[in-house]
């Protein structure tokens, strides 16, 4: 049969769409109301203090033609990944560039009693050292090499291996000090002195006590009182960019290239360093190969070296850490233990609940370390608590955001604990959690939020109320989504060798961290308080009709930038992307922001470009109508037509609208504040990770099947990058469980010591489990089109989920992280000699 | 303090030790030859996506240092340094290896095959094209070793199950973990390739 005669049958047809998330809606009049209440009109009045902020800020979220619709990101930003051309640091090469290497403490804590680099400086094609002896006064060497991996010197030179040979030819003379860099070393009794005279204790801060309610009272009051204890041993997000930079002078100007989550922070940085004026300093940071919150340390602060280097040898310097040198600047998710003590009714209302933590917070004492940002407590009712919080500082890493901040590290414990606490008091995991979960309307104290929540206008009052916050939602569909109802009755119930179970834990992070935009009576206060963050933007009309956003933020995959010029199309009457163009990453081309991190990214950058279109929108607007002569309130905008209801031939373009302002783009520009710490009462979400797991009880291997995580995600801007960008924060947060930071053998608790990634384990496509991703569409009613940032919320949960899943499937409790094979052995057996 | 990495591991190599032991940090510690160390020049052809190209290199450069640095062919991104995370991928005559852990003259005067050959933006090969509509790429670090490889696997194998694409591309982490979706691309753009789908 010829090629022609075969009977066609229809092509399959490969498009952009969601692969497995499902989307509920939810209804979009709420039958519940809270702080004065939401009025009929587009205005929603707020608590005592009034605050008038409009109801989805003038964008209903119905009949919407591009905010909803799941379609890939802009091509611009998206494409040069396929193709090899994404402007990384690492990619940036100039013809005449040296290469930068860097000599690394070897010690966990050490002086450098003499540095001599002679021989060094005769190596073949060295160009420049730099080290405490030579470095800028404006930005000195560290004098006490606090954690294995601190800086010693900077070698330049012609190839990354002849800068490499030099470092090695460098002769150091370490004075060694005593040290202390696990939670086991710092907490014993011949630990060194590392609290710079500010601890109570040997190296440590002085402990903190936060409480409210009558704790003593609540435990005599309640019917069943559980203690118990969990370790989480460390983590790290390990990016695959390496961290490092690029920098080039041109005359008194210099370019820098680099590797973080925004630009002006390290433009700051780079003129303090080097004592020059801002405006001297281009940084510029549009691509990056994964950041994780982890990053910026790694990369910021050798940025001023880097440029004094170039500077001092005329010629472009390329400076990459290498991993174990990476890993040791890069902030981490720090050791802890955590002990509970936990009162609840008989009816399985949580009353009292004490925890006591032990933090190593590294190098950076007191750092936003054990604390949590206690977001368990925005999740959770719990009226009487006390909080008894030991940090330590050690000769360890920096901890910090590391794929969120303080989630996985301590809801490792906390989830653990609902799911013993569940069983003490006899209940099923997930009905316990409904019934102590926050629930809509629910007013947050001051009090319960302790100093994490900043006094901004809308918790004047003492408390935040929220009005959307899908708490019971999330778990209901997230039971549906996995099939709760085939978990295990009894822990280790289900015959056989290979035994099968369920779990499930609750993520949410930095409740309400969100901030106001221009036009907000917030906005106002914030701004006037001082202090503020504060996410400027541009919006610019061209005479081709193209519209530009510029704006600071790099893009790390996160494709925030496709997120918000579908909320711009959407404001300018576009049904589709054609039109929009991104001028982002350099700080020659973006106006000021701070950096980005938390998952605010589409709302407060996104926020500032949102009400720059509004205000676009109105200009375009009434230039039409002085053009057409018809009333504004007759004209409709669609894809870069303004044209008259009425009599649709009255019509002006965009373009023409801009050709006739005397050739000049009409220009907009608004921002957005970030309060700076909790203040409003926008939810970020709420997750609730569903798994199953399967346990070789012969082996104690065990294995991620399935994975249903179920989001309040408010109205999902787009569903295809937020189904990619959860399945990533899925598999990654899953790792978080079995890996720990590998510590070097010689010095243990101290720096990760790294083979590649043999010695801590990344997750591969072999290790990726069947996932749903249920996005709960609860329309957070102040914010534009009803959206709300749910990327870090959604993140916290899977460890704990997979801990009780284990313990489902085979009746083994791993408190002490990480889960493995040898622990569920261990554990097996001594359940079968009790038995 | 011994730090495993490419450079002792090719001085090991070079200093004629044969790697056998496992606990092998004083092995490695006690072989560095002592500095400094001498330059050697080489000099040799590459044949690289179709095109002859020149470099001028030491014996001891990877390849990923000439096809990146040297010939600034700046598409090939190397991460770990360590041949453990796959992002510096290339073939050489059809065949995926880490540029990394390559040396430069084992590739002389070989076909080579990095991202650049695959296609761009104005000719995107199917493979960019579906990765794009699918999400395959986040970040987008990990994605021009993973495409080579997987363009090697489609060379040679026009209807990969997913299983198959899964074993194909083990040696490579992504670390934004889009693995399902790049899973489905390669699929996909098989059946493209086969004529049995069409990208919208």
């Amino acid at each position: 049969m010829s090629q022609t005669q075969r009977p066609r049958t229809p092509k399959r047809k490969i498009e952009a769409g969601l692969h497995s998330a499902i989307i509920v809606n939810q209804p979009m009049v709420r039958n519940f109301s809270t702080g004065g209440g939401h009025s009929p009109g587009d205005t929603l009045v707020e608590g005592d203090e009034k605050i008038v902020t409009k109801k989805w800020q003038g964008y209903p979220p119905e009949n919407l033609n591009v905010v909803g619709k799941p379609q890939p990101p802009l091509a611009e930003v998206a494409i040069p990944r396929y193709t090899g051309k994404a402007e990384y640091a690492t990619r940036i090469s100039f013809p005449n560039m040296l290469f930068a290497k860097l000599l690394a403490s070897p010690h966990p804590r050490a002086r450098v009693r003499k540095l001599d680099a002679t021989k060094a400086a005769q190596m073949p094609g060295v160009a420049y050292i730099l080290s405490a002896q030579n470095a800028p006064k404006t930005y000195p060497f560290p004098e006490e090499l606090f954690f294995q991996g601190s800086i010693v010197a900077i070698v330049a030179a012609e190839t990354e291996d002849l800068a490499e040979d030099a470092v090695e030819a460098i002769d150091v003379d370490y004075e060694v000090l005593p040290f202390a860099s696990s939670l086991s070393q710092i907490m014993s009794g011949n630990a060194p002195d590392l609290s710079q005279g500010r601890g109570q204790r040997r190296g440590n801060t002085a402990p903190s006590v936060v409480q409210y309610g009558d704790v003593e009272k609540a435990f005599q009051d309640a019917d069943i009182i559980k203690e118990f204890t969990y370790y989480y041993a460390g983590g790290v997000v390990a990016p695959l960019q390496p961290c490092g930079s690029v920098a080039k002078w041109d005359g008194d100007k210099v370019t820098v290239w680099g590797h973080g989550q925004g630009i002006y922070p390290p433009r700051a940085i780079i003129a303090r360093g080097l004592g020059i004026d801002p405006k001297n300093v281009r940084f510029i940071n549009k691509w990056n190969g994964g950041t994780f919150g982890g990053v910026r340390q790694a990369s910021e602060k050798f940025y001023p070296w880097v440029a004094y280097i170039a500077k001092m040898t005329g010629r472009p310097v390329k400076l990459t850490l290498t991993k174990d040198q990476e890993l040791a600047h890069m902030q981490v998710k720090p050791e802890n233990i955590q002990k509970f003590k936990v009162g609840a009714k008989k009816d399985g209302r949580i009353v009292v609940c004490q925890r006591e933590y032990f933090v190593n917070n590294g190098e950076r004492s007191g750092g936003g370390g054990g604390n949590g940002g206690r977001s368990e407590l925005y999740l959770h009712v719990v009226p009487n608590w006390k909080e008894i919080g030991h940090d330590y500082r050690t000769n360890s890493m920096t901890i910090g955001a590391s794929r969120s901040n303080m989630q996985q590290e301590f809801k490792f414990g906390w989830e653990q604990m609902m799911d013993e606490m569940a069983e003490a008091v006899g209940m099923d995991p997930v009905q316990f959690r409904l019934l102590n979960v926050q629930k809509p309307g629910t007013k947050v104290s001051l009090a319960s939020g302790g100093p994490t929540m900043a006094p901004v206008p809308e918790i004047e009052n003492g408390f935040l109320t929220y009005d959307s916050f899908a708490s019971v939602e999330v778990m209901e569909e997230g039971m549906k989504a996995i099939g709760w109802d085939k978990r295990n009755s009894v822990p280790g119930g289900n015959p056989g060798r290979v035994k099968r179970g369920f779990g499930v834990a609750m993520s949410q992070h930095h409740a309400g961290r969100v901030g106001y935009h221009e036009g907000e009576v917030g906005f106002e206060r914030v701004v006037k308080r001082g202090g503020a963050d504060v996410y400027e933007s541009e919006i610019e009309l061209n005479a081709e009709g193209n519209i530009i956003l510029r704006f600071a933020q790099p893009d790390s995959g996160t494709n925030h930038g496709t997120g918000i010029a579908m909320a711009i199309a959407e404001i300018l009457g576009f049904t589709n992307l054609r039109h929009i163009r991104l001028l982002w990453g350099d700080s020659d081309l973006a106006p000021p922001a701070p950096g980005w991190n938390s998952g605010l990214t589409t709302q407060l950058q996104g926020g500032a470009l949102c009400t720059a279109a509004d205000k676009l929108r109105k200009d375009l607007l009434n230039r039409a109508s002085e053009l057409l002569k018809v009333d504004i309130g007759r004209l409709q905008i669609r894809d870069a037509v303004i044209s008259s209801k009425d009599d649709t031939k009255k019509a002006v373009t965009f373009a023409a609208l801009a050709r006739s302002n005397e050739g000049r783009v009409i220009r907009q520009h608004a921002s957005c504040c970030h309060p700076g710490a909790i203040g409003r009462a926008m939810n970020r979400g709420i997750g609730a990770c569903f798994v199953e797991v399967e346990v070789d009880t012969w082996t104690g291997n065990w294995r991620f099947i399935r994975a249903a995580y179920c989001h309040d995600t408010g109205n999902v801007i787009n569903p295809l990058l937020a189904e990619a960008d959860m399945n990533g924060s899925l598999v990654q947060s899953s790792q978080v469980a079995t890996e720990a930071i590998p510590w070097d053998r010689e010095f243990p608790g101290t720096r990760h010591f790294s083979v590649g990634y043999l010695s801590y384990r990344l997750p591969t496509i072999m290790d990726v489990p069947e996932q749903t991703q249920v996005f709960v569409n609860s329309l957070e009613p102040r914010w534009y089109f009803g959206t709300k940032g749910f990327a870090e919320t959604a993140i916290g949960a899977p460890p704990g989920a997979i801990a009780n899943a284990i313990y489902n499937a085979c009746g083994v409790r791993i408190r002490e992280h990480p889960i493995t094979k040898e622990k569920i052995m261990a554990g097996l057996k001594a359940k079968a000699g009790r038995a | 303090m011994m730090r495993y990495s490419r450079r002792n591991f090719l001085k090991a190599a070079g200093a004629g030790i044969t790697l056998t032991a496992i606990e092998g940090e004083s092995l490695f510690a006690a072989v560095a030859p002592p500095l400094p160390t001498p330059i050697t020049k080489e000099r040799a052809t590459f044949i690289i996506n179709g095109k002859p190209l020149v470099a001028e290199y030491e014996a001891r450069t990877t390849l990923w240092e000439v096809i990146a640095v040297k010939l600034g062919l700046t598409g090939t991104t190397r991460s770990c340094n360590r041949a453990s995370c796959g992002a510096c991928s290339v073939l050489i005559d059809g065949t995926p290896f880490y540029s990394c852990h390559t040396l430069a003259m084992e590739a002389a005067g070989k076909k080579i095959f990095t991202i650049e050959g695959l296609g761009d933006e104005k000719n995107l090969h199917p493979l960019q094209k579906v990765g794009y509509l699918y999400m395959a790429a986040d970040c987008g670090f990990c994605t021009a070793g993973w495409s080579v490889t997987a363009k090697a696997l489609l060379d040679k194998n026009l209807n990969p199950s997913a299983d198959e694409v899964k074993s194909a591309l083990a040696g490579h982490i992504c670390r934004c973990a889009a693995y399902s979706a790049i899973v489905r691309t390669v699929v996909d753009t098989a059946a493209v390739l086969r004529g049995e789908a069409e990208i919208i």
